[in-house]
């Protein structure tokens, strides 16, 4: 009896599900658009005789395959430079380009409304159609995510989307985008994989692209890389990110990352991977403070990914000459009084040396605990990243003085140097607002010099995620309109090779190298590769 | 007593001692021991050992006083330091002033506020309600933090009197803050030992928990004394939340996770002995500390050192000595007769959990202007992962709602089943190796039941926490148990019976079906004798015990149900994501979540199970009307009700200790036309209300002088490390 | 011999010594009273006799065999049942539940295999709750309760019967027929079986009991008929200005 209870129950269940699963299919990813047709690429030829004067703009010199330190004397003529239309060139590294979109810009920058201009507009002489997801006649839709609302940590990456909104309102006020106006949906990736997954799915239905993806749990890219675009191929959808910490992210082939990960791609998850690392910064502080340094380097160790980051560096500065007394790991959970340890080490080693892979906090609670401990300060040299140029570690004190801080574009206070820096403070409305709404910026930035170079090629009918990834995968220098250190997204090894380095001074962030005022120190010998097996070098 | 003669107690700790020096050798830095860094590393480790003894003393003193074991004494300590940091940074107060109205005023109104609304209404409620409950006022405070200081700024709390005064000792100096830590975390335990041990109203206090009305007959006021205890429980953890917070930075999640590290302390002072839970603090804050320093866990155990207070929970929690039977408790209700789920109607429960999923994902329904239509892949996506914490929660029916078994690791269970089926099957995603691990997972479960078959309750909640704890730290995060991976999926989709369920619609059913399966396997389970005996122990361990029914045994076999349907459950849970973040998949709070659901739904009935599958189904809804856009009130209230929704529904159980599912079940059975005694029932309550209650002869028989006597007597001199049933079965 | 005896046990929880040397014996055959004031001892000698305590030291002894050590279960085996005097009913389950887990756990070794329901509606029957079987216990008043603690334990078809206060929340016309239901029981002689009673109400004790030990403070004071037990001064002594026993008392004086 129990057992034909049993078998009846399964049967009946079993037939249930196969009555309900009749229609299986998938309903995701099958978002309808207009069939796209094809952009006329003569369109482009009738408004492309306007070109600006491209020659004496920075394109040339961004183009250089040897970027030595003439660099920065370049770049920083660029950003002085006035004219709206320069920066644009700056962007778009092609020398042949027939930019009608920067005489429009240009235009556009003088007179707040384009439309007026009895000049022959590009966007007037054709018929814009919805070429793609979330491409109308009139729009185009962006998603941006990022890691927002968590139940324990709302608001962490809000300056993410505040950073893409300001870009789009900024875009928008001079005339749009590829003809169209920038419309920018949101997405709360929630520090959450499966909401990230979210992200990816809304973005394929919905949007034309990601930009501005701040989300540390993009574990699972399939989603990303294989949506189907208005035609029905899987080529996903163009993810312009701020950060990519996990390898499945970094490796996506639709990512593009304004703070590239350096990272050889493909990678397995495990063994051994080529990465490259910022030592510049480490390497002046050797010819310049003090010829030898020993001393402690913390790596942040919650996750896997944060060590994979922090290992490189470790490693690149021992390569450069750095002696390293100590490496330990660092958690959210451990006490300022545990970093006594740390202290030890720099003691029993006379350590003056000491560098934080973590944020800001991470660094207060080390300076704070080792003026507990009656360290000598002024002994250590202390170096963070960009994670400590925030207004919070200035509210530290004292405690944190001549802490040394790199970075990899110009200040926030700099602003007089840059247009694109300057466009940025003003639109996003904030004196020191926080990196990845810079980052997010930037990602729109890119996202736009991409649209603008297939625009100016084929017209504003030629947009599609295709001709955007296209784009983007042969850039071979982007530097966001010489804000950022240039980035080569043609290659997989990606370097970023530019820095800068400021020190806490009277509670400010004074720079210190290079000297000059919106420069960036673009030595190619900053970059360290190297190939080891990251997760197993870390010693705990 | 604890370190008397007692045998268990030897043994384990020599064990300990034996593996920590083994751990130790095996992992020697090899770093240079010198007094001086010696020395630094034990100040460091005692003052550690200090915070955490504050927020030890707070949970032993409320739990000696009130009987209640407050999982929620840190998330008073998190709000606590957000209101220290927004009246004395935010609002630029002094410090003295703020300390004064967070600690002086706002705890224990806070302690006060949740005797008289809550707890004072839990004191008859059963061990599982109670533990609920308190760990439902910790989800809401942390809730309320969360929204109302958000985390786009990182906070710092300062020190109070600065870092960098203190003393001068040669080479380092000692911070005046940390000396007064210590000093205040020592005073505050000795004064407390004292008040409990050497007051009249100490003494009071700790009768009212062994018999209310035996105290109140000898002067104390129980709800006086319930109420101070709760205040000033309330003010330790605010102290101690106020003083850790410049040492960890204002995080509510990692605050909040300091209070396992408090579990562990009074643990070791048998939840009762507040000298001993001091002693623990002090142990578990040398031992990190001094782990810190001298060891090196290398990549793979990069947790190991936070792991020490769980795993010392664990061992003390295992070597405490037995425990006696637990006596149950009174519960009185009309009249209501047992009535088994029949297997026709289990059969009927799932199909109708089947159609329901597959008309709301398919839109088959018409909610005319609200109608939402089809799910996309978005809300298959976010369904399918709730679809898959449902069929965890699910395994903890029989456990938890049956055989009152407290579990808060059922994310470790699922983790396993997670793991094991990435050992089996690899990359070909073979759905029949799930079977297998179902299987696998069931010895897991009785590894885990046999420590478990001898705790009481509360130790047994304490061990399944420190266990999930454990196994978040040291087993999951391994690179072998789940290998990082660089693309693509680390659970490939699930290949069964010739399908590959590869798009999320498919997967969605196939998981439904698996749920309705269990429901199904639940009714009957329900109905055999197994499940009889369950409740039976769940009811009295002591007369199942008496009847001959094997206590440990029985325990055993529900343990391993439970990991079994856990695990195979945590195949697909790991399965919906593809990879499973090995750090924060297996987050303690989650579990806590899960546990929650389960515990508000009050699954004593199996066919309330069927309540978890409306989990995913709103979910689903939820986004579906979000993405609609045409009903914002709704998606606000959907969204609301996942923040707040499990922690108010288990406060409901403060009042319906049975769960609001339980209730809401006893409403709709009549609708159900062949089921005539329901109606019966209904009516026969609603004729029983009219007639005045009579009063039940015996138990409220007053007590006589002698019997107030002679347990008074008792009362006074009994040492308060003698288990409670002390009192209950000498008085007879 | 007697069938359960309880030797020199002596019970002590930190510094309160519960049981201080006491020795009980009880025959089959019979029902034999264990009375003494509140926090003699009782209910820890019935803790101790069915394994639910360990003794501090004493032996218990079964049939002539040593169980001090054996485990409750064990013990169930073997024959020992009891009932609860803080009510430790299946409350969620119903009264037939309740008796079906005593039964399913015997009926191989105690039933011969008779079939599960029909033994558990033949003990709800004995007490006279047939009516009530599918009620949920936790919902029934204490008397029933109590009623159906003694069915669970009569399931388990035991040797020794260890009866705590099983009176109370009974009315008279109950307990007189419990007493009548336990006289009954211990005379067939193919029961075999012994009680142990523990009682508040003196009548009752008296009514039933062939013999009587009385506890006090851990000790036994006295031994005997319930005759001999009413004329001992030392259970007068323990017993003084207890209106509860003066009554039960002068009413089976007369």
């Amino acid at each position: 009896m129990k057992h034909l209870r049993w078998t009846i129950g399964l049967l009946a269940i079993f037939a249930l599900v196969a009555v309900s699963c009749g229609g299986n299919d998938d309903s995701g990813g099958s978002a309808p658009a207009a069939a796209p047709t094809e952009a006329p690429d003569d369109s482009m030829d009738e408004s492309g005789g306007t070109a600006d004067d491209m020659d004496d703009s920075m394109g040339d010199d961004s183009m250089d395959d040897s970027m030595g330190d003439d660099m920065d004397d370049s770049m920083g003529d660029d950003s002085m430079d006035d004219s709206m239309g320069d920066d644009m060139g700056d962007d778009s590294m092609d020398d042949e380009m027939d930019d009608s979109m920067d005489d429009e810009m240009d235009e556009s920058d003088a007179e707040p409304v384009a439309t007026e201009e009895p000049e022959v507009d590009p966007c007037e002489a054709v018929d814009l159609e919805a070429t793609d997801i979330g491409i109308t006649s009139d729009t185009i839709t962006v998603l941006v995510m990022a890691d927002v609302g968590s139940p324990l940590a709302p608001g962490l990456f809000q300056g993410s989307i505040d950073g893409v909104k300001a870009w789009a309102n900024q875009v928008n006020s001079e005339g749009g985008l590829a003809c169209r106006q920038i419309e920018v949906l949101e997405h709360d990736s929630a520090i959450n994989p499966t909401e990230t997954t979210n992200g990816f799915l809304v973005a394929c239905e919905e949007a034309f692209a990601l930009v501005g993806t701040t989300a540390l749990f993009a574990l699972d890219t399939t989603d990303l890389q294989s949506c189907a675009d208005a035609q029905g191929n899987e080529i996903g959808v163009p993810d312009f990110a701020y950060i990519t910490t996990e390898p499945p992210h970094q490796c996506s082939v639709v990512t593009f990352a304004t703070s590239r990960p350096n990272s050889e791609c493909p990678y397995a998850g495990t063994g051994d991977r080529a990465v490259q690392s910022q030592v510049g910064h480490v390497q002046y502080l050797l010819e310049n403070v003090s010829s030898e340094l020993n001393g402690v380097y913390l790596i942040p160790s919650d996750l896997p990914s944060t060590i994979a980051t922090s290992m490189p560096q470790v490693r690149a500065f021992q390569e450069i000459g750095v002696v390293i007394d100590g490496e330990p790991g660092i958690s959210g959970f451990t006490t300022q009084s545990e970093y006594g340890a740390f202290i030890q080490i720099m003691r029993d080693n006379t350590s003056n040396f000491a560098y934080s892979g973590s944020d800001d906090q991470s660094m207060i609670k080390w300076r704070s605990e080792a003026e507990a401990q009656g360290l000598d300060a002024d002994s250590v040299i202390w170096m963070c990243q960009l994670a400590c140029y925030t207004p919070s570690f200035l509210e530290a004190g004292d405690v944190i003085e001549n802490t040394y801080i790199w970075i990899w574009f110009l200040p926030f206070d700099e602003a007089d140097t840059n247009q694109e820096l300057a466009d940025f403070m003003e639109a996003i409305d904030d004196p020191f607002p926080p990196a990845w709404a810079a980052g997010s910026w930037a990602d729109g930035v890119l996202f736009e010099q991409v649209v603008n170079e297939i625009v100016a090629e084929s017209g504003p009918n030629a947009l599609t995620r295709q001709a955007v990834l296209d784009g983007a995968r042969n850039l071979t220098s982007f530097d966001v309109n010489g804000w950022w250190s240039p980035a080569d997204y043609s290659t997989t090894e990606n370097i970023m090779p530019c820095f800068m380095l400021m020190q806490v001074q009277n509670n400010e962030f004074v720079r210190v190298h290079p000297a000059e005022r919106g420069e960036l120190d673009c030595n190619p010998d900053n970059v360290v590769g190297l190939t080891r097996d990251w997760g197993a070098e870390f010693g705990g | 007593m604890i370190f008397g003669v007692r045998h268990s107690v030897a043994v384990a700790a020599a064990l300990g001692t034996l593996a920590a020096v083994i751990i130790a050798v095996l992992t020697w830095k090899g770093a240079p021991v010198t007094s001086e860094t010696f020395l630094v590393t034990t100040y460091i480790g005692l003052f550690l050992g200090a915070l955490w003894a504050m927020y030890a003393t707070g949970l032993v003193v409320v739990y000696t006083t009130t009987g209640v074991f407050n999982f929620a004494q840190g998330a008073i300590g998190v709000f606590a330091a957000f209101l220290y940091w927004e009246l004395h940074v935010n609002r630029d107060w002094h410090s003295i002033l703020a300390l004064f109205v967070v600690v002086g005023l706002f705890a224990p109104a806070l302690g006060v506020v949740l005797d008289i609304l809550i707890m004072r209404r839990l004191r008859t409620a059963s061990l599982v309600v109670q533990l609920m409950v308190t760990v439902a006022i910790m989800v809401l405070l942390l809730s309320v933090v969360g929204d109302i200081w958000e985390a786009d700024t990182p906070r710092r709390v300062p020190y109070l009197f600065g870092i960098n005064n203190g003393i001068d000792l040669g080479p380092s100096q000692l911070p005046w803050h940390r000396l007064i830590v210590f000093v205040v975390a020592i005073a505050i335990a000795v004064s407390m030992r004292f008040l409990l041990r050497r007051t009249r109203i100490g003494t009071a206090m700790r009768a009212v928990v062994d018999n209310r009305e035996l105290a109140a007959l000898n002067g104390a006021r129980p709800n006086v004394v319930s109420s101070t205890s709760w205040a000033l429980g309330s003010m330790m953890g605010a102290l101690g939340g106020i003083l850790i917070a410049p040492e960890l930075g204002l995080d509510p999640a990692t605050l909040n996770n300091v209070v396992i590290i408090a579990f562990a302390a009074a643990a070791f002072g048998a939840l009762r002995n507040l000298p001993l839970a001091v002693v623990g603090a002090m142990l578990i804050g040398l031992l990190r500390a001094h782990t810190g320093a001298w060891l090196d866990f290398g990549p793979d155990f990069r947790f190991a050192h936070l792991s020490i207070a769980p795993l010392l929970l664990l061992f003390v929690v295992i070597a405490l000595p037995q425990a006696r039977l637990e006596v149950g408790r009174l519960a009185h209700h009309l009249r209501r007769h047992e009535r088994y789920t029949k297997w026709w109607e289990g059969l009927l429960g799932c199909g109708v959990v089947i159609l329901l999923a597959a008309a709301f994902s398919g839109g088959w329904l018409d909610f005319g202007g609200w109608d939402p239509g089809a799910w996309g892949s978005r809300e298959l996506n976010s369904a399918n992962e709730a679809m898959a914490l449902a069929l965890i929660g699910l395994s903890l029916v029989p456990l938890i709602g049956w055989a009152g078994q407290i579990n808060f690791a059922p994310l470790a269970f699922a983790g396993f089943g997670a793991f094991v089926y990435l050992k089996l099957a690899g990359d070909t995603g073979n759905g029949y190796w799930i079977l297998m691990v179902g299987l696998l997972c069931a010895p897991l479960g009785a590894i885990v039941a046999l420590p478990a078959a001898r705790l009481r309750g509360l130790y047994l909640a304490l061990m399944t926490m420190a266990f999930a704890q454990a196994m978040s730290l040291i087993f999951f995060p391994h690179p072998w148990v789940m290998p990082i991976i660089g693309t693509g999926r680390q659970f490939p989709h699930i290949d069964l019976f010739g399908i590959t369920f590869d798009d999320r619609r498919g997967f969605f059913m196939l998981m439904v079906s698996v749920f309705a399966i269990f429901v199904y396997a639940l009714v009957l389970l329900r109905r055999s004798r197994y499940g009889r005996r369950w409740m039976a122990i769940n009811d009295s361990q002591a007369a199942a015990a008496t009847l001959g029914v094997p206590v440990v045994w029985t325990k055993v076999v529900v343990y391993a149900v439970s990991a079994s349907m856990a695990g195979i459950a945590g195949v697909f849970w790991a399965t919906v994501s593809g990879n499973v973040d090995s750090v924060q998949g297996f987050d303690l709070l989650l579990g806590f979540n899960i546990v929650l659901l389960v515990a508000a739904a009050g699954v004593s009935i199996p066919m309330a199970g069927i309540f978890l599958i409306f989990i995913p189904l709103f979910k689903g809804f939820g986004l579906r009307l979000e993405d609609a856009g045409n009903v914002d009130f709704l998606v606000t209230l959907l969204d609301i009700m996942t923040t707040y929704g499990p922690g108010l529904m288990v406060l409901g159980m403060v009042f319906n200790p049975r769960g609001a599912i339980f209730e809401m079940g006893r409403g709709f059975s009549p609708i159900l036309p062949w089921r005539s005694d329901a109606r019966a029932e209904i009516a026969a309550e609603n004729a029983q209300k009219r007639e005045p209650e009579i009063g039940e002869l015996g138990l409220e028989r007053p007590f006589t002088p002698e019997e107030v006597i002679a347990i008074d007597r008792r009362l006074e001199i009994l040492d308060d490390v003698v288990p409670k049933e002390g009192y209950g079965t000498s008085r007879s | 011999m007697a069938l359960l005896e309880a030797e020199q046990v002596v019970m002590r929880f930190g510094g309160v010594v519960a049981l201080d040397n006491a020795s009980v014996d009880i025959d089959s055959g019979e029902v034999t009273g264990l009375i003494g004031p509140n926090g003699a001892g009782k209910t820890t000698l019935f803790n101790v006799v069915t394994g639910l305590l360990p003794p501090t030291s004493g032996r218990v002894k079964f049939d002539g065999h040593d169980i001090t050590r054996s485990t409750v279960a064990k013990r169930s085996q073997m024959g020992i049942a009891r009932t609860f005097q803080k009510l430790e009913a299946f409350n969620t389950l119903s009264a037939f539940d309740n008796v079906r887990v005593a039964v399913e756990k015997n009926h191989r070794a105690k039933w011969k295999h008779r079939r599960v329901g029909e033994v558990a509606h033949e003990m709800l029957g004995k007490v006279g709750l047939d009516e009530v079987a599918d009620v949920t216990v936790g919902t029934l008043p204490t008397g029933s309760a109590r009623l159906v603690e003694l069915a669970r334990a009569l399931a388990c078809r035991p040797r020794v019967l260890l009866l705590d206060e099983p009176s109370s929340g009974l009315n008279e016309e109950e307990t007189t027929s419990i007493g009548q239901l336990l006289l009954e029981l211990v005379a067939d002689k193919d029961n075999d079986l012994a009680v142990l009673l523990v009682e508040h109400d003196m009548s009752f004790v008296m009514g039933v009991c062939a013999r009587i030990h009385v506890l006090d403070f851990g000790k036994i004071i006295a031994v005997g008929t319930p005759i001999e037990v009413q004329a001992d001064t030392a259970v007068r002594a323990a017993y003084l200005g207890s209106d509860e026993f003066r009554a039960a008392y002068t009413g089976v004086d007369e």
